[in-house]
């Protein structure tokens, strides 16, 4: 009796570490989801026309969130809280507007984006993916997941 | 002392040598290495529940520095992009077959591997630390 109830309590401690490991991930996924929603809900382009990017993320695969400020033929310009950021559209880029695949020429002005790609030298976020969720859109509705207040932290 | 009683004496001491020489081992009473080892386990007894509760301290410390790291892991995996390629991975599998190895390549650059490795070491940290009550349940020790 007293074996078993040993090896109930190691394993219950062993079982305690894996739930934590995983309920603290997705807490933390959770946070900064929130977070950069938060961020997202706060930036407006009616403010003060931003610069390039100020405190531009280290070139490498990075998340940006911001509203799309312009789009253009080969990408959108988007403005994110520490500025704004050139991103490049390239062939396989996987577009998704309110949860519908689309074409770059569906976007917006004003669209809130959650763009993820590579950061190059030269500030260009080359994009593997972008979602956008038009301007009012409910939460869930076209959901940048995971908007963020800066890219590569 | 005497010639007589010098000569009593040793004669006495050599009876003693021939009778011990004649002595034979008494048999080995049957279990007796059995009770010597359990009174030895028994007398190891009280330096267990001490490793127990460390083994348990050190286990839920573990735990906790799971949590901890589990969740700055969680974060940087949305910071990083990586939840939001992986998201867009599985939903639109072309981005994948395109190009796979390209696809792997950032995700392999995106993921915080080090909170990751924080996170894994954690729980494996909490596997090695509650090994001493495994092993006391297998050797019923006493708890």
């Amino acid at each position: 009796m007293r074996r078993q109830a040993t090896r109930l309590v190691a394993a219950a401690v062993v079982a305690l570490a894996v739930l934590a490991a995983v309920a603290g991930t997705a807490l933390g996924a959770r946070g900064a989801t929130a977070d950069n929603a938060q961020a997202l809900r706060a930036l407006s382009l009616d403010a003060p026309a931003a610069s390039p990017v100020a405190t531009a993320p280290r070139p490498g695969f990075t998340a940006i969130v911001g509203r799309v400020a312009a789009v253009r033929e080969q990408g959108l310009l988007v403005r994110t809280p520490e500025g704004l950021v050139t991103v490049r559209v390239l062939p396989r880029t996987v577009i998704k507007r309110a949860g519908e695949r689309v074409e770059l020429a569906a976007l917006q002005r004003g669209d809130g984006v959650l763009v993820v790609g590579k950061l190059t030298e030269r500030g260009v976020l080359r994009a593997w993916g972008i979602r956008a969720r038009p301007p009012g859109a409910a939460r869930g509705q076209a959901a940048p997941s995971a908007p963020g207040p800066s890219g590569g932290e | 002392m005497s010639v007589r009683e010098r000569e009593g004496t040793a004669d006495s001491f050599a009876d003693v040598e021939r009778l011990l020489t004649r002595l034979e081992p008494p048999p080995v009473p049957p279990g007796l290495s059995a009770r010597v080892l359990a009174r030895t386990s028994r007398a190891q007894a009280p330096g267990w529940p001490g490793r127990l509760v460390l083994a348990l301290l050190g286990g839920l410390l573990a735990a906790v520095l799971a949590a901890v790291s589990g969740y700055a892991a969680g974060r940087e995996l949305v910071y990083s992009g990586a939840l939001e390629l992986l998201r867009l991975g599985l939903e639109e599998r072309e981005l994948f077959w395109a190009a796979p190895v390209d696809y792997l390549l950032a995700l392999g650059e995106a993921l915080p591997w080090g909170w990751l490795a924080a996170t894994g070491l954690s729980v494996a940290a909490a596997v090695v630390a509650t090994r001493p009550l495994g092993r006391a349940a297998g050797r019923g020790q006493p708890v």
